[in-house]
């Protein structure tokens, strides 16, 4: 069966996690998605990057999850950003839920890695 | 006697005269005539010895010897005298040959000179003659030359000022004075430099045939520079150079405006030339007519960017999206020397759910067609909300040009339909019909409601005309620069829109880009074109689904709603929003209202006006809490959607949301 939804992990340097979302993040696979990244997100980890240009659909219960993940990844003193394009639909979550207060936002996954 | 060349005065002169011409007419005769008489007279002389007539001889012989000269020229006297004086020496005494034989040298000697200053006398005479006539042919010559010359320069010139009046754009008027002015003086090519607004740069407008870099004409100088063109400039003269390392010969010439020098004119020869007094002057009036032409051309674009921005500011920046109408418009304005009209196109929502189109054409181009246009523009929009019907709202439209605006004339076209019946009320102004296409692609041509352009007579009334638009059909409306050419009647450019409405896309965005395709394939765009296509789509039936109470039911439900939106015309962020409302409110039905029980819930929606409005229903009861679990997705239903009624009741619990279409930022 196809998935409705999956992270595909990227370390583009050892102390760098880049997580792309794909397809849709609601109720069914929130947390679960959530998890597989947490597990990658070791303690060499000092940035995160949630890659959200590509994820088509995302709910509360997933808005809930990740900022689970980001919580505790900023609280070992990591970096958490997240990526999402200029005029995304999925911007309007960001604004609603004031994620974006928690997760400084990047434009594209270039100008998160090099934010300092 | 008829031998002689005057023949016919021959009878009446003497026979004196008449013998005389005998001998002058035959020299060898008189020659010998003369040689025989002297040796008759001379002779006997020598066997008689008279000395008491020893004179006699050599006065017969200076006689016939001057005779002979007088009758047939110097060289036959001087001969018969030399041959007497001869004969004396021979044969006389010695005194005989002095006294004789003297006389007789002299007269030889006299007629040989006679005859040398005779001859050389013709001589120069003939040579002179011929000279003088090649002289005068050589004048006569270049007499003509010159005056055709000046003929062809002066033709020439006025074409220049002809051509030059009918370029609008300055960059045209630079090329045409470059070209021509070489034309003009034989140059090889030709260029016009402006002055900086700075003052103290010469830029290139235009060199040579074509608009590609030629090294004789670098693209900016300085006002200072010592290049031909500068000098002139700065000496506001005529400036001529001899060869430089790419030409041979140079001129420049000021470019006069009536406010000052604009700029400077040069002309290169490829070989060696001198420029004449008459070239200096063509140079100078080249440049003078080329400064007015520069200003004019100015004039004219300021004031063609004026129309265009006050025109385009009065177009609509977007038109606004419409259950059941799809719309699209475009204007298009002419060829690059042609003045904006005051074309223009609106689209109208009226207060009770009809949409009022229109199009409009104001006789006249630039900025006073312009300003019409706007009055006329908001006059229309004013009058659409307060009059009834289309024929009230022109009738009240012209009466509003005719006392704001007399003297201007337009002709529009007004149309009033409703989106739910389809049905179409319209008064046309003196304006091209709409063209209506039905779904199958059969075409017809709205033609009544017809009266006068607004401004033609003082109080029109205007028909209405009445058609119905089916689901599935489109309207054309259109200003008549998009069927109107020169050389055929409307009639022939409407038939030819009719056809390429039919076989255009029905996409309103699509129609207009391929009727104005075939317009942009003529060889010149002669007028502008204003085009508004609005297509009547049929409503996609409204939302209703029953849906398992069960999490993985939620992206299935996503999809659905989402096509439906997208049928709505609903925008990406429009479709995105509303989908995840509804996916939220659905998500708590599941999660709250029934528990681990596998029974379903509605979910329903329908278009109110521009409005969309989500029911999500379920037969539990659940209740929003404020920090609960389900609070961040009420939070994000309120944030999302326009208004949220959440009611529950004994029989279960709704979700009622209604969000606005089109007023996405």
């Amino acid at each position: 069966m196809k998935r409705l939804g999956e992270a595909v992990i990227d370390h583009p340097d050892p102390a760098t996690l880049v997580a792309t979302l794909r397809g849709e993040v609601d109720v069914t696979n929130a947390e679960e998605l959530a998890r597989q990244i947490a597990a990658e997100a070791t303690n060499e980890v000092d940035r995160l990057v949630l890659d959200f240009s590509e994820l088509a659909f995302l709910d509360s219960s997933g808005v809930r999850a990740l900022i689970g993940l980001v919580r505790r990844v900023q609280t070992r003193g990591a970096l958490a950003m997240a990526v999402v394009p200029e005029g995304a639909p999925i911007e309007r979550i960001f604004e609603i839920t004031r994620m974006e207060e928690l997760v400084p936002l990047a434009r594209s996954r270039d100008e998160a890695l090099r934010a300092p | 006697m008829s031998s002689s060349p005057e023949g016919g005065d021959a009878d009446r002169v003497g026979p004196g005269i008449r013998a005389a011409r005998w001998f002058h007419a035959r020299p060898g005769t008189t020659l010998l005539l003369g040689l025989t008489l002297e040796l008759v007279t001379i002779l006997p002389f020598r066997w008689a010895d008279l000395d008491a007539w020893r004179g006699l001889p050599g006065a017969v012989g200076i006689v016939i010897g001057v005779l002979a000269a007088l009758l047939c020229g110097p060289a036959v006297g001087g001969i018969v005298a030399l041959f007497g004086a001869v004969l004396l020496a021979t044969l006389g005494s010695g005194s005989t040959a002095v006294l004789a034989g003297i006389p007789l040298v002299v007269v030889w000697v006299l007629t040989a000179v006679l005859a040398g200053a005779i001859a050389s006398r013709e001589r120069r005479r003939t040579a002179d003659a011929i000279e003088g006539a090649r002289a005068a042919a050589k004048a006569a010559g270049r007499a003509q030359a010159l005056a055709e010359r000046t003929a062809g320069r002066m033709r020439r010139l006025q074409s220049v000022t002809a051509e030059l009046s009918r370029v609008a754009a300055a960059g045209q008027v630079a090329s045409v004075t470059a070209r021509r002015a070489a034309d003009l003086v034989g140059g090889s090519g030709g260029a016009l430099y402006a002055v900086t607004p700075g003052g103290d740069e010469l830029e290139l407008r235009s060199a040579g045939a074509r608009d590609e870099p030629v090294p004789w004409a670098p693209s900016a100088l300085d006002v200072g520079a010592n290049h031909p063109a500068s000098e002139a400039f700065r000496r506001r003269s005529v400036v001529v150079r001899g060869a430089d390392d790419t030409w041979a010969s140079a001129a420049a010439a000021l470019v006069r405006g009536a406010r000052g020098p604009l700029g400077s004119l040069l002309v290169v020869f490829e070989s060696a030339h001198t420029v004449s007094d008459e070239e200096r002057t063509l140079l100078e009036t080249v440049g003078d007519l080329a400064g007015r032409a520069l200003e004019r051309a100015e004039r004219y674009e300021a004031e063609r960017a004026t129309a265009e921005i006050l025109q385009r500011s009065l177009l609509p920046s977007g038109l606004p999206r419409i259950p059941r109408l799809r719309a699209a418009g475009r204007y298009e304005a002419g060829g690059p020397d042609v003045q904006v009209g005051g074309d223009w196109y609106d689209l109208l929502e009226l207060p009770d759910g009809t949409v009022g189109l229109v199009v409009g054409d104001v006789v006249g181009r630039g900025v006073a067609a312009a300003t019409i246009m706007a009055k006329l523009r908001s006059g229309l929009r004013a009058y659409a909300t307060e009059r009834d019907g289309p024929g009230e709202v022109v009738a009240a439209l012209g009466r509003h040009l005719d006392l704001y605006e007399s003297g201007g004339m337009a002709t529009l076209l007004y149309l009033v339909i409703d989106p739910r019946t389809g049905l179409l009320r319209f008064a046309s102004a003196g304006h091209p019909p709409a063209v209506l296409r039905m779904p199958d692609g059969e075409t017809q041509l709205l033609d009544g409601g017809r009266s006068t352009p607004l401004g033609a007579t003082p109080d029109p009334t205007y028909p209405e005309g009445r058609a119905r638009l089916p689901e599935g059909g489109s309207l054309i409306l259109y200003t008549d620069g998009l069927v109107e050419r020169r050389s055929e009647s409307l009639d022939a450019g409407l038939a030819r829109l009719r056809a390429a409405v039919g076989e255009g896309p029905s996409n309103p965005e699509a129609l207009c880009l391929h009727l104005l395709d075939a317009v942009r394939q003529r060889p010149v765009m002669e007028d502008d074109v204003a085009l508004l296509v609005v297509e009547r789509v049929p409503l996609p039936a409204s939302f209703r689904e029953s849906v398992p109470a069960r999490p993985e039911e939620l992206a299935g439900l996503r999809r659905l709603l989402a096509d439906w939106l997208t049928r709505l015309d609903a925008d990406d962020q429009e479709a995105f929003d509303i989908v995840l409302a509804a996916s939220e409110a659905s998500s708590n039905t599941i999660v709250h209202a029934y528990g681990a029980t596998d029974q379903a819930f509605d979910v329903q929606g329908e278009v109110q006006g521009r409005d969309v409005v989500i029911e999500v229903v379920d037969r539990g009861r659940w209740r929003p809490a404020r920090d609960g679990a389900n609070g961040r997705g009420i939070e994000l239903m309120r944030a999302l959607m326009d208004d949220v009624q959440i009611s529950t009741n004994e029989r279960g619990t709704s979700v009622r949301m209604r969000r606005r279409l089109g007023s996405t930022p």
